[in-house]
């Protein structure tokens, strides 16, 4: 291939290019440094919140879910918005390990490895709140169907929060195995650079023994393969799944047959928003802007477009086929959404979910990365607005007029809302301290410029060497 | 009878190719490589035969989908059969999304513990040949030698390139 | 392998005048173009309602492949992937379907009165929702609707042939010397995300509007997106045939397993991915069996359910004969999966308007007749646009790239 012609097309993945041990020596660098002054704000800030949760959680288990503002009308509000929407934001690191990889898209290992953290801690933050929200947490393992003397009574195999159960629980052990995988050569990269002992000890048991053998490298990208074709129907099943907890339900607002492919593209929308939010905010602290690009953040961008438009246009067949059908409760709902008590949660989710991204479509908006934090955040609270709109508004206004009633969240379930945040945020700044950030393996495969510094562009753009030689 | 390994470091990943396809071509046993990131045509130099993993990943799939669908079945059917919302116990669309969670499940954890097992990394194993740089950015080719051929085949890789030539015993 | 040999390849091709993919399927065609004309005449003589259904249905499935190709295209372009730029001109000219699809669509309007109840005041007099949706469901607004969405179809396929032909174009004057543009591919990127979001729109309203309106009493709001996703993996089988079918002919010699290899990887994603949504919509339905809704599958049980299990096992099951590594790198085993694809994708279209308007499957000369003239027309249409230039682009910036396309 002609490496000049090659260039013209495509970009760089980097600014400058970078020889193999720099940029071992650039993304290992905040691993073996002290943490900075804002490093530690950010995780003691972080930590206030997620023990503000933890105390807020203990007063809600020990004296019951009472305190929060459910009502025998609005039986799910608050906690199953946080549920939904943190598992949403998961998806976009499955997105841009699995779906991404197997679409060659070179530029995704800048991101990956901390976009898949996110998947994991999103994933945890989200399994706390239906264990929570059962009221007797500590019998949670009657979820699983385990051989019990009651019976044996097993759970019921054809119940859609079942099936959540086993794709939460499956997403969040496939991802964490995943990310591992990813991480194995990067942790023995660490290991090799330890200077003192107990670091070394560490990082060797944590990196399994890599030794770089070719023979493993071959076999590891067979198995990254095989798990990111696994991961890739895994991802779209999982809110698929969740999508299925309001759907198979006669609720109008919820039982809609386009609710599994709309569900996922909302949670890659939300899940892309996120990883922007904390790309933009990680490129700067740690220094990573060389290899987290503006286009990179442009290529997220228009992936935020797309989905933000596939939302869109979902949020038209729902309104549409409301009055289309004739049916009085759909059309009641649709109304009540824009006109009802909720009506200014509606109208900030549309604005948040379909106005806002339209900035996207500007070039000069996808690579200035202050204008795209704050449409990031934007999209972040009309997402989380979004799941509450679908969840209260088709609730609190149900078949029965006379049991209609109103909703509000009390301190105890905003406050656990917030702990969330702490956990999710104090385990990204764990993981910024103690892992490469960044997948080194993978970078160096598609940016390392050959050893002595010599520039060479056709590695930079290509991670084929060896087609170099042909004519 | 094999004694000892030469190890011989690359600058390049493109040396390391076509030094280890000359290796292979002129017959010298291959004992393995040593590279920072999964170099592009390595299986192919090396002759090492594809992974069979894939096919380990398809029989794990399997055992998930059989697993799940006759675990669901016999608990839906017979073990505890429950009218719900006037379906037929053995419902079959709602056994589905499990059954897609297990396959997947088995399929991916399985073919992990397999790799690891057929690689030998385990938590706390240790590096076979513990080399400088090969997690950084050399590109290490490790051939068999002994005791008559150790200095042709030093020659060798010197000739192709090699930055660094050491012997090694084998582990 | 650089492009300037390349295009002189293509300049000798065509100056020995031969033209690309003739031969015994382009006579077979226009035969087949004949028996259709001549049996869509008579079945419209003897049996209207018959003929329309079976028109709209062939119609509306090759439409959809036509468009979906066309998304195919621009769905890379957007994300400049260059593996594709030997199959670009090949899909691209599927659009050519457009415009023969497009009088045979607003020519069935002539049969609107036979294929949708709303379109007959006397049914729509007697029936409360049917006047509700009449605002909508008209014949005048049907008309306008039809219209419209046919004329994005084609303005926004030509719009993008011309934005890759410029492009081209200005890639042959850079190799004379002039500078390259930092991104050649600019106004490419740019047609096709508006191509993108004006025929998704659009599709899902023709869905809606000629296939959902069948039944007008039954709603499903993955609908629309569920026939997307059959049109789209059908679209795929139909690329791969006809790339073969050419590479065979001698006329696309470009054509490796490699591109196949890939092909067959989306042959096989979208072929799940449409078991999903069929899933979707299945699943949910049966699973609330609300009346009005589990109305739409009762209707598909009986003597339809037979054709409802090949259809899974078509669509569904036998793709996954393409897993294996080997299996999508051969190419007589992509022909017999794609053409079942095909085959597997006009059934499900079938399905999705056929059993509102009778009680037993209609599958006779009429439906086999009008099936080979629309796919006749179809190919020959392709064959029509495929002509007016080089099967394989020779200023395509990504060209080299596609040539040394190597699946590992």
């Amino acid at each position: 291939m002609n490496p000049s012609a090659t260039q013209a097309l495509r970009p760089p993945l980097v600014d400058t290019p970078r020889t193999a041990s720099q940029i071992t020596d650039d993304i290992c660098r905040p691993v073996e440094a002290m943490p900075t002054a804002s490093w530690y704000v950010g995780f003691f800030a972080s930590v206030t919140a997620l023990c503000i949760g933890a105390v807020l959680v203990t007063h809600e288990i020990a004296t019951g879910i009472g305190t929060w503002g459910l009502n025998s009308t609005v039986g799910w509000a608050w906690d199953i918005t946080n549920f939904v929407f943190w598992v949403g934001i998961g998806h976009a690191g499955t997105l841009i390990s699995a779906i991404l990889f197997l679409f060659r898209q070179k530029w995704r290992t800048a991101v990956n490895r901390s976009a898949e953290a996110m998947t994991i801690f999103a994933v945890m933050c989200a399994g706390i709140f239906p264990l929570i929200h059962m009221g007797r947490p500590w019998l949670a393992f009657w979820m699983f169907p385990y051989p019990n003397t009651r019976g044996p009574l097993w759970i019921n195999f054809r119940s859609p929060l079942v099936w959540d159960v086993f794709a939460i629980s499956t997403y969040l052990t496939v991802s964490a195995c995943f990310w591992y995988i990813g991480l194995l050569p990067d942790l023995a990269t660490v290991r090799d650079r330890a200077r003192n002992r107990v670091r070394k000890f560490i990082y060797g048991i944590m990196s399994f023994g890599w030794d770089g053998s070719g023979r493993t490298w071959i076999r590891y990208e067979m198995l990254y393969l095989l798990l990111a074709g696994l991961a890739t129907p895994l991802v779209v099943s999982v809110h698929t799944v969740v999508s299925f907890d309001f759907a198979t339900a006669l609720v109008p607002g919820w039982h809609s047959t386009i609710f599994p492919p709309y569900f996922v593209a909302g949670a890659i929308f939300s899940g892309f928003a996120m990883v922007l939010t904390l790309m933009i905010i990680a490129r700067r602290v740690m220094r990573f802007e060389n290899y987290v690009t503006l286009r990179h953040l442009d290529a997220m961008c228009k992936i935020t477009l797309v989905t933000s438009l596939i939302v869109a246009l979902a949020y038209a067949h729902e309104a549409f086929f409301a009055w289309y059908s004739g049916n009085n409760y759909e059309s009641f709902l649709a109304i009540n959404r824009m006109r009802g008590p909720f009506a200014p949660e509606y109208l900030v989710m549309v604005t948040c979910n379909v106005l806002i991204p339209q900035l996207l479509w500007s070039k000069r908006v996808r690579t200035s990365p202050l204008i795209i934090f704050f449409i990031s955040i934007a999209i972040n609270i009309g997402m989380w607005l979004e799941r509450f709109v679908i969840i209260v508004i088709s609730l609190h206004r149900d078949f029965l007029p006379s049991s209609w009633a109103d909703y509000s969240p009390t301190y105890v379930e905003v406050g656990t809302l917030l702990g969330s945040f702490g956990l999710f945020f104090t385990c990204f700044f764990l993981f910024c301290r103690v892992l490469p950030m960044i997948a080194i393996a993978e970078v160096k495969s598609v940016a390392a410029t050959p050893g002595s510094g010599e520039v060479a562009s056709a590695t930079i753009i290509d991670a084929t060497p060896g087609e170099g030689e042909k004519p | 009878m094999t004694h000892k390994l030469c190890i011989a470091s690359f600058d390049s990943p493109e040396d390391l190719l076509s030094a280890t396809r000359a290796a292979r071509e002129s017959g010298r046993k291959i004992y393995d490589t040593y590279v920072p990131w999964p170099v592009h045509g390595l299986e192919e130099a090396m002759g090492v035969a594809r992974s069979r993993l894939g096919v380990v990943c398809f029989m794990l799939g399997s055992l998930g989908v059989a697993t799940a669908l006759g675990f669901q079945l016999w608990v839906s059917t017979r073990s505890w059969p429950l009218n719900i919302g006037g379906k037929p116990f053995d419902a079959l669309p709602a056994l589905i999304p499990i059954t897609f969670e297990l396959m997947v499940l088995f399929a991916a954890v399985g073919t992990i513990i397999v790799f690891f097992i057929r690689s030998r990394l385990w938590p706390g194993a240790q590096p076979g040949i513990a080399l400088e740089g090969a997690t950084n950015d050399r590109f290490i080719l490790a051939l068999e030698t002994n005791a008559d051929d150790a200095e042709e085949i030093a020659g060798f890789v010197r000739d192709r390139g090699a930055a660094e030539v050491r012997e090694v015993d084998l582990p | 392998m650089n492009s300037s040999s390349h295009s002189t390849k293509s300049t000798e091709a065509s100056a020995a005048s031969h033209k690309p993919g003739s031969g015994a399927l382009e006579r077979l065609a226009w035969a087949g173009a004949i028996v259709g004309g001549v049996s869509l005449a008579a079945a419209l003589a003897s049996d209207p309602h018959r003929a329309w259904s079976a028109l709209l249905v062939h119609n509306f499935y090759f439409l959809s492949i036509a468009l979906m190709a066309v998304a195919f295209i621009a769905a890379h372009a957007m994300v400049r992937a260059g593996w594709l730029a030997v199959l670009r001109r090949v899909a691209e000219s599927m659009a050519g379907y457009l415009i023969p699809g497009a009088v045979l669509m607003i020519a069935s309007l002539a049969g609107a009165r036979s294929l949708y109840i709303w379109a007959d005041p006397e049914i729509v007099a007697a029936d409360v929702l049917l006047i509700h949706k009449s605002a909508y469901l008209n014949l005048p607004a049907f008309a306008v609707r039809m219209i419209v969405i046919l004329l994005v179809w084609i303005g926004f396929a030509r719009a993008l042939a011309a934005a890759h032909r410029a492009r081209d174009a200005a890639q042959d004057r850079d190799e004379k010397g002039v500078a390259a543009p930092w991104d050649p591919s600019h106004r490419v990127v740019r047609v096709s995300a508006a191509f993108l979001v004006a025929c998704i729109a659009t599709y899902c309203l023709a869905a809606a509007d000629w296939m959902l309106s069948l039944e007008p009493h039954w709603v499903s709001t993955l609908f629309p997106w569920y026939a997307m996703s059959s049109g789209f993996a059908a679209a795929l089988a139909v690329l791969t045939l006809l790339a073969i079918a050419l590479r065979r002919r001698g006329d696309l010699p470009e054509l490796r397993p490699d591109h196949l290899h890939d092909l067959g990887k989306y042959l096989f994603a979208f072929s799940i991915f449409w078991a999903y949504l069929f899933y979707s919509q299945f699943m949910l339905i049966w699973y609330a069996n609300i009346p009005e809704e589990s109305a739409y599958f009762d209707l598909r049980g009986g003597p339809w359910f037979t054709l409802y299990a090949i259809n899974l096992a078509i669509n569904f099951a036998l793709p996954f004969a393409l897993v294996p590594r080997a299996m999508k790198r051969r190419e007589g085993l992509m022909i017999f999966i794609s053409l079942a694809i095909v085959l597997g994708h006009w059934l499900d279209f079938y399905l999705m308007a056929m059993p509102s308007g009778f009680d037993t499957p209609p599958l006779g000369w009429i439906e086999i007749g009008t099936g080979i003239g629309v796919a006749s027309i179809f190919y020959l249409a392709w064959l029509r646009a495929l002509r007016r230039e080089a099967v394989v682009s020779a200023g395509d910036p990504y060209l080299a790239e596609s040539l040394e396309h190597h699946v590992g």
